[in-house]
């Protein structure tokens, strides 16, 4: 089936042209990001003066101090609310499993203009400023179903014998879970942690319906950049975010990839 | 403390299901003891309702006297070798014996002088570095084995521990798990299905079917003297043959070949058989004969002289003996 | 109770859940049966039973079936199932490619390479098109540099623009269902199927396919469901010229200070959802397929 057969070859060439057509924008925009030009497409040299100027802009480095801000908050409680959802659920007595299950699954599949609309009605009604916290508010929300889905797919492949193996042994359920059940759910706890982060300082589409007019991040003010024109330091601002993203998914996947608990 | 392990009247229900059927054992300290019997009988969920990993729905347990109603597995003097091993993939072997010696108030100096002193039991020492990938199916299974031992329990509980080496190591196996259970005089609980392990290794075999023990002896008895048709037919065939008041057993290797019929008043009895079928086994021959009335029955004869072409073969009409201490009556009425 | 281990765990998912997701859904159900006041929000009823006998709360439902909004649903509509189709006609051999190879560091190079655009920022991603697009941009500077055309192709704000974007923010989650289906397929059954006599093309037709069938909806599903709601897309690169449900509905809630109106088309786009998944979820569970999400 495989070897250099005519599909074999043709199966070759359309995966390298996908694989361009998928980074080829990236790459644009990363390779104009030192384009000594303003008109973006028209290469006129090579210069680091976007980047200089990022960091000497005041209202970006606030907005992505703000995401920061917002991705570190936002991971730490949705990875605790979500690692600890995964765990009820995977316990054979648990209550309400199918209900918490699904309604885990509601803020992934409602459209996010959905849950921007309900969350921005929400803060209205009950008279809550939007601010920085009404963003954290809404990217926990969210963010407890990625790391409740991504966490459970691990336990679902955990031997549950090794936790009887440490009871049997003299561990208390806690013992249990400290010393044999948590080191092994670590790396996906962690990785489930990675993506969340990303998705929070990427998010655009809710933030901007929660935010108010002094908690822009950084997706929101990217945006602004964009529609407004102020092309070259946007790109150099979306290389970074790329990059960091970029570096955070591959540490998550590497962690991912190494050997789940079998049974 | 006159026994162990005693189990009273203890059932176990899985919603309609009754895996457990009020079940009596008591068994002795220092016995090697076996439930033995075919998938789905209950032996290992009657081993678990002993570990502590499941209620008996009624029925008690005790363990050296002591009610076990409410004792959680932690705090139970018994260790359960796992099937799996389960043994934990983040730790050493090292670490892995070491695990329940927290439990245990060992101080951290005698930790050391404990775990080496496990792996020379299992015949396991210098690997202890190594993580449970590293090892083979063997290694793992001596690991699991100094895991519990290594907390010295009273009562040490076994799941098919050999049930996935190959049958050299297995019954290498059997032997060494053998002679340790001599050397600590440890009680052990050991559930398997194979019947030659049972008998090798224990002394007391409890047969399980369906839920019931059908007879609880030592492994002589259960094998010379098996008192139902379930408990003859799981050790080996059994000939059931009836005269006009009782049924009873008699094992294929006590039957040999005459060609004619006993004499009345003898120590012996005897039926006309016709031969069917014969299956030369390298060390024993099994023959399969037909009776008067249509029964077919098992010989099993060790070939102790060379292999005669003129003695009995297929078709030939001959009668088969038996001593009378040999016929087992069954204490049931089942057909 | 009988697990309270079991509810102290599951006990504050439901609290964060129930307050920032149910709660607000169900006030935007409130929402949606109230009219608007000057400014966009929902004004306070003042009579309830009369509000509910006059029927007046249905208005925003019925509104949204005006022929402008309508409009607006079936392009967004066709534009997703054209998505969908696109990715998957691009996406499966990719898939299939991927699943093949038999050295597992390329496989892994491979899917980390795929997976990547998957969780990165869709903005971004979307903005970087506006370079490739744009009557300055690099794809009119290089055919303009080449000679084959003299002035710039108006190619931003377009469906055609909308529609490149659509299908490049979703590919990813098109290939990653198809490979996981893809990658549990029994190599051996293809063989048997060449043994058997079958050439590629049919081996491909009456094993391949057939069994990769959970990828394929799953992946389907994927595309679709987020391909309706979709917002940034046609907001950056569709202009006020090609408007979907989602920037609709974002409009009602700013500029168009209609929050009701909003507030309805955004739970109707959800009920569409919600069944298309049900649905989905039905469907698959009675053919005993896996469900792959």
């Amino acid at each position: 089936m495989t070897g250099t057969s005519r599909y074999s070859i043709w199966l070759t060439a359309h995966a390298v042209a996908v694989y361009l057509f998928l980074y080829v924008p990236i790459l644009l925009l990363v390779g104009l990001s030192f384009n000594r030009s303003p008109l973006s497409a028209i290469w006129t040299g090579f210069t680091f003066d976007w980047y200089a100027k990022l960091f000497s802009d005041s209202e970006m480095i606030a907005a992505a101090q703000r995401s920061l801000f917002v991705a570190a908050a936002a991971t730490v409680s949705a990875t605790i609310l979500g690692t600890a959802a995964a765990m009820g659920l995977a316990r054979p007595a648990a209550p309400a499993k199918q209900t918490t299950a699904g309604l885990l699954y509601l803020p992934i599949v409602i459209p996010e203009i959905v849950l921007g609309c309900a969350l921005l009605t929400f803060f209205s009604v009950t008279r809550w400023e939007l601010s920085i916290w009404t963003v954290t508010l809404a990217h926990i929300t969210f963010s407890v179903s990625y790391v409740a889905v991504v966490v459970r797919a691990r336990l679902a492949g955990f031997d549950q014998s090794l936790k009887e193996a440490a009871m049997d042994l003299g561990a208390g359920p806690w013992g249990a879970f400290c010393r044999v059940t948590l080191p092994l759910i670590l790396p996906g706890v962690i990785a489930a942690a990675l993506l969340v982060f990303t998705v929070s300082i990427d998010d655009y589409v809710i933030t901007s319906f929660v935010a108010g007019a002094d908690s822009t991040t950084l997706p929101l003010k990217i945006a602004s950049m964009v529609k407004t024109g102020l092309t070259p330091e946007v790109n150099a601002v979306s290389t970074l975010l790329l990059g960091l993203t970029m570096m955070l998914v591959l540490t998550a996947q590497r962690l991912l990839r190494g050997r789940p608990v079998r049974k | 403390m006159d026994c162990a392990v005693e189990i009273r009247s203890v059932s176990k229900r899985f919603g309609d299901f009754l895996a457990v059927d009020n079940v009596t054992l008591t068994i002795a300290p220092g016995e090697f003891f076996s439930l033995l019997g075919p998938s789905g009988c209950g032996k290992t969920t009657l081993l678990r309702i002993l570990a502590g990993f499941e209620h008996p729905s009624s029925g008690s347990i005790l363990i050296g006297g002591i009610e076990m109603a409410g004792v959680p597995p932690y705090d139970r003097p018994v260790n359960l070798v796992f099937q799996q091993y389960a043994l934990f993939p983040h730790l050493t072997v090292a670490k892995n014996i070491a695990f329940g010696l927290r439990y245990q108030q060992v101080a951290r100096r005698d930790r050391g002088k404990r775990i080496s002193e496990a792996l020379e039991m299992v015949r396991l020492s210098g690997l202890d570095q190594r993580k449970p990938d590293q090892l083979s199916g063997g290694q793992r299974q001596r690991v699991a084995l100094a895991r519990a031992l290594v907390l010295r329990p009273r009562v040490l509980l076994l799941d098919e521990p050999l049930g996935a080496l190959d049958q050299k190591l297995r019954k290498e196996m059997q032997v060494e798990l053998k002679n340790l259970q001599k050397h600590l005089g440890i009680t052990f609980v050991f559930v398997t299905h194979d019947q030659e392990e049972a008998l090798t290794m224990s002394d007391r075999i409890a047969v399980m079917n369906g839920g019931k023990v059908e007879q609880a002896d030592a492994s002589a008895t259960i094998f010379e003297r098996p008192a139902t048709r379930f408990v003859a037919a799981f050790l080996g065939a059994a000939n059931v043959l009836e005269d006009h008041t009782t049924r009873f057993i008699v094992r294929p290797e006590k039957l040999f070949f005459r060609p004619d019929a006993a004499p009345a008043g003898g120590t012996s009895d005897s039926l006309p058989v016709v031969i069917e079928e014969r299956v030369y086994q390298g060390i024993n021959t099994v023959w399969t004969v037909r009776t008067d009335t249509g029964q077919r029955l098992t010989v099993c004869q060790q070939n102790t002289e060379p292999f005669d072409p003129a003695a009995a073969s297929v078709g030939d009409r001959r009668h088969i003996w038996w001593d009378r201490r040999h016929a087992v009556p069954l204490t049931e009425d089942r057909p | 109770m009988k697990d309270r281990g079991g509810l102290a765990l599951l006990a504050p998912t439901w609290l964060v859940l129930g307050g920032l997701l149910l709660l607000p859904l169900a006030i935007l159900v409130g929402v949606s049966l109230h009219q608007p006041d000057d400014a966009g929000n929902a004004a306070p009823v003042s009579d309830w039973s009369a509000y509910l006998h006059s029927g007046d709360w249905t208005g925003n439902y019925a509104q949204s079936l005006h022929p402008i909004y309508l409009r607006i649903a079936v392009r967004s509509l066709w534009l997703a199932v054209a998505t969908t189709i696109l990715c998957l006609l691009i996406g499966y051999p990719v898939a299939y490619k991927i699943a093949l190879t038999e050295s597992a560091n390329r496989k892994n190079l491979l899917l980390a390479l795929a997976v990547v655009p998957f969780w990165t920022s869709f903005l971004i991603r979307i903005s970087a098109w506006r370079l490739i697009l744009q009557d300055q941009g690099v794809l009119n500077v290089m055919l303009m540099h080449m000679g084959l055309i003299q002035s710039p192709l108006k190619l931003m704000d377009t469906p055609l623009a909308v529609m490149i974007g659509l299908v490049y923010g979703e590919l990813p989650f098109m290939i990653l269902p198809l490979y996981a289906s893809l990658e549990k397929l029994d190599r051996t059954l293809l063989e048997a199927s060449a043994d058997l006599g079958a050439g590629a093309g049919e081996t491909f037709r009456r094993v391949t396919l057939p069994l990769s069938l959970p990828g394929v909806i799953a992946g389907c599903v994927l595309v679709f469901i987020p391909g309706i709601g979709q917002f940034i897309v046609s907001d950056l690169l569709g202009g006020s010229r090609t408007m979907l449900i989602g920037n609709l509905i974002q409009n009602q809630f700013t500029s168009g200070r209609d929050k009701p109106l909003g507030a309805a088309v955004a739970l109707e786009l959800t009920a569409a959802v919600l069944a298309m998944l049900v649905a989905y979820a039905i469907i698959a569970r009675r053919r005993g397929m896996e469900v792959a999400l």
